[in-house]
């Protein structure tokens, strides 16, 4: 046992205690949490800053704004509801069409008026929320995403994790929605991570709860070295949410819309240590390095050229 | 800088609590285990009384703590009587009291009497007004005798003391001695008589010898003289001044043990028993007896009551300790932070086998009702308020069953905390529907896990003891939790998860 976790300290794996000791703790500061915390917030500040969202369509704050629900969704035949305070992806409903009066849900199944009324209930009650505090429900546009993951992705909307310290782009992966998830695209529902070479933006061996797999279990397709698109434009973006929230260390998770090029989908204040799997490779080699290194990193440019030039893939066999 | 700020603050607390402990332990002698033994003897008189149907009055002398002895414990069984004790002033007595009795009456008082190693001098005490005793005139006359005799041979108040006692012991066949020894029924008292029309404060005690196991113990006469500030005792049997080892001083005077009106005593019983009880018992009853200070500013100034509540608090520090590290450094997960050490407080009093039973059924029932709530779409407040509702219903159900089954300890779910039984229902429904049954089982699993956990080490003697007399280790735990608040090390359930990550060597 000893021996494992001697191991994992040699390959620099980071451990909850350590994140949230040495990284959450120290670079965070809680008054910028609710600017991540709350989605409609980050909606605001990313389009303050000039960063694409989905489209907010409306919003819910309070019991009885939930019969004006019909109204918000009269012009749209497909959207998404998700509580403003969700975390691990947790209360989040995607509509992908209108049949008679009837929503259907992304697995086909039909849902009706009531069922999405209560579904604004339950989050306004804070269901959803972390530490149970009452909530809102925003109505927003769904994602279509980018054929790139048309053979990759069950159902669900792939999105891209890229794990930013001091503005510097350290980690990333994209997570495949798989049957098992449920076409969400959350790692412990069983999607599959994998992980992304910052330098050069091709997809390196993918995690599928706890195991390395090459294909898609769904599908039978290549996981591995398909070119995320737009890779740049992406590591700017993730590197500007520094800017944005003032987090020394967050999560910031992007989709590409077909449509519409990259769009922010979240930030996350407290991002999860799965990525190291997708990644093959610790996280405390990188953070360590942008640490200690004394060389500019006030631009965008140069903290993007700084994660491209220092952190090349080197995963662990 | 921190991070040695939290270093110090934690070593300043690790000092004061060691410190605190150490002087409770050296200094008031509490004792450091749960059954350390110091030796005790638990006295008990039985009286038996004849009454006629008249009032019935009956005083008897009381032991009182002294230097090097001190009593507590004291009880009285006395069926149908007033009792009154009379403040601790020269001697103590009990006075109980009947308006009519008849047949035979028994009366019991019991005390248990601790020893203390150390030695404390007699206290001061001024100076008594000598009462010279009454003597008719042939003996007073004896008496003058004998004092101008001793006088003349004596050079002080000890050399008088011990000629005075040498020659009541061995008697001159006709002489004075012989006469005066008639007057009183033992030497002692006739002894301190002639002390006193000598000029003297002197004094009779009657006391009884501590021996390990003395079913009619007698009693015993010794003397105490006023010497220079202070009653000093002399053993009129050695001839010595000091007291008989090992005996109490009960009484003082020459009054009888009991004294009754409106009946006729049958039967007195003195019986001494050496008892090995709980030191800790002994140690807290001698600083109340001694009014300590520190005694009187901690747990055991409190209130009885008072006191259970706190012994079942202090433990809860141990049970949050055990959880902080059962999640940070182990990472097990629970339904709600604290929620286990609350059930594992419940379990003190359900006991394990059943608190496990009260718990999965109560969970069980909460959850079936909570899925059928589910299909009325309620809001969440509302919901959660049904639930409480229904979580007391059962227990209330399940307490009225058991008891009609004749399982007491069904009784006891009453002691679940309810609204966090709610919560912990409401908690597993949301994860069943969104993780699935088998996350929501797991984490119950933990949850009932970690609450067995707590309860053991909550439970274990050692703990509790230590808790209760030593509050002051708390700190030691109090900087242990502080200090895991910094752990930047791997939680254990981390180490298969990142395996894949640890290379080949």
């Amino acid at each position: 046992m000893f021996r494992l976790a001697k191991a994992l300290k040699r390959n620099g794996v980071l451990g909850i205690n350590a994140r949230n000791a040495r990284y959450i703790l120290e670079y965070n500061e809680r008054r910028n949490y609710p600017l991540v915390d709350d989605k409609a917030l980050t909606k605001q500040v990313a389009l303050k800053h000039n960063v694409a969202v989905p489209d907010l369509y409306g919003m819910i704050e309070i019991q009885r704004q939930v019969a004006t629900l019909p109204d918000i969704l009269a012009g749209h035949d497909d959207f998404v509801i998700k509580p403003a305070n969700g975390s691990q992806g947790e209360g989040i409903l995607v509509i992908t069409g209108k049949t008679e009066g009837l929503y259907r849900k992304v697995d086909g199944a039909l849902v009706t008026d009531e069922d999405l009324k209560f579904l604004v209930t339950n989050i306004l009650s804070g269901i959803y929320s972390l530490g149970g505090q009452p909530d809102k429900a925003l109505i927003e546009y769904r994602v279509k995403f980018d054929p790139v993951f048309e053979d990759i992705a069950y159902r669900g909307v792939p999105d891209v994790r890229i794990i930013i310290f001091k503005g510097v782009p350290v980690m990333a992966m994209v997570r495949l929605p798989t049957r098992m998830s449920d076409g969400k695209a959350n790692l412990h529902r069983g999607c599959i991570g994998a992980g992304i070479d910052i330098a050069t933006g091709y997809t390196l061996t993918a995690v599928w709860k706890n195991t390395i797999v090459t294909e898609h279990p769904d599908t039978g397709n290549p996981v591995s070295g398909v070119e995320i698109p737009q890779w740049s434009r992406l590591l700017k973006i993730a590197s500007g949410a520094y800017e944005m929230t003032n987090l020394g260390y967050q999560g910031i998770d992007l989709v590409l819309d077909k449509e519409r090029g990259p769009l922010l989908l979240e930030l996350n204040a407290r991002p999860g240590l799965n990525i190291q799997i997708a990644n093959r490779e610790g996280l405390q080699a990188r953070l360590d390095k942008i640490e200690a290194y004394t060389g500019p990193l006030d631009t965008i440019a140069e903290r993007v050229a700084f994660a491209r030039g220092n952190f090349a893939s080197r995963a662990i066999s | 800088m921190n991070k040695k700020h939290l270093y110090i603050l934690c070593g300043l607390l690790v000092l004061v609590g060691i410190t605190a402990t150490i002087y409770r332990e050296l200094v008031l002698e509490f004792p450091l285990t749960p059954n350390e033994t110091t030796p005790t003897w638990r006295i008990e008189t039985r009286l038996e009384i004849e009454a006629k149907g008249n009032p019935v009055r009956i005083s008897m002398m009381l032991p009182s703590s002294q230097p090097g002895l001190t009593l507590y414990n004291e009880s009285y069984v006395s069926p149908g009587y007033g009792l009154a004790t009379s403040a601790p002033t020269d001697n103590r007595q009990a006075i109980f009291t009947k308006r009519a009795a008849s047949g035979t009456q028994i009366l019991y008082y019991s005390a248990v009497l601790h020893r203390s190693l150390t030695r404390d001098a007699a206290p001061k005490v001024r100076p008594p007004k000598i009462r010279p005793s009454r003597f008719n005139d042939i003996q007073m006359a004896a008496a003058r005798q004998v004092i101008g005799r001793i006088e003349l041979e004596s050079a002080d108040t000890d050399s008088f003391v011990r000629l005075l006692f040498a020659q009541l012991k061995d008697p001159r066949p006709g002489g004075p001695e012989q006469l005066l020894l008639q007057a009183a029924r033992t030497r002692a008292e006739v002894g301190v008589k002639i002390m006193t029309v000598a000029g003297m404060a002197a004094r009779v005690v009657n006391g009884i010898a501590l021996n390990p196991d003395r079913r009619r113990a007698k009693l015993v006469r010794w003397v105490e003289i006023y010497d220079e500030d202070s009653w000093r005792a002399f053993d009129t049997d050695s001839n010595e001044f000091r007291a008989p080892p090992a005996h109490l001083p009960w009484w003082r005077g020459t009054s009888p043990l009991t004294s009754i009106q409106g009946g006729r005593l049958i039967h007195t019983e003195i019986a001494v028993r050496r008892v090995f009880i709980d030191s800790l018992q002994s140690t807290v009853g001698k600083q109340k007896q001694a009014q300590s200070k520190f005694v009187e500013f901690s747990v055991f100034g409190l209130p009885l009551q008072t006191q259970e509540v706190y012994r079942l608090l202090l433990t809860v520090p141990i049970g949050i300790f055990l959880l902080v590290i059962l999640r940070n450094v182990v990472g097990m997960r629970t339904f709600g932070t604290f929620m286990p050490v609350l059930i594992a407080l419940a379990f003190r009093e359900t006991q394990l086998l059943w608190g496990a039973i009260l718990f999965t059924s109560v969970v069980a029932i909460g959850l079936l009702v909570r899925f059928y709530l589910e299909q009325l779409k309620l809001l969440l407040v509302p919901r959660l308020a049904s639930v409480v509702i229904v979580v007391i219903l059962v227990m209330t159900v399940i307490s009225i069953i058991s008891h009609k089954l004749g399982f007491d300890r069904g009784l006891s779910v009453a002691l679940f905390p309810i609204v966090i039984l709610a919560m912990t229902i409401e908690r597993m429904t949301v994860i069943w529907d969104e993780k699935g049954p088998k996350e929501a089982l797991i984490q119950a699993t933990g949850s009932f896990l970690v609450a067995v956990l707590c309860y053991l080490v909550m439970n274990l003697d050692i703990v509790r003891h230590w808790v209760f007399v030593f509050p002051e280790s708390l700190l030691l735990v109090l900087a242990a939790t502080l200090a895991l608040g910094r752990y930047s090390g791997y939680r254990l359930v981390e180490l298969p998860r990142f395996r894949v990550l640890a290379g080949k060597d």
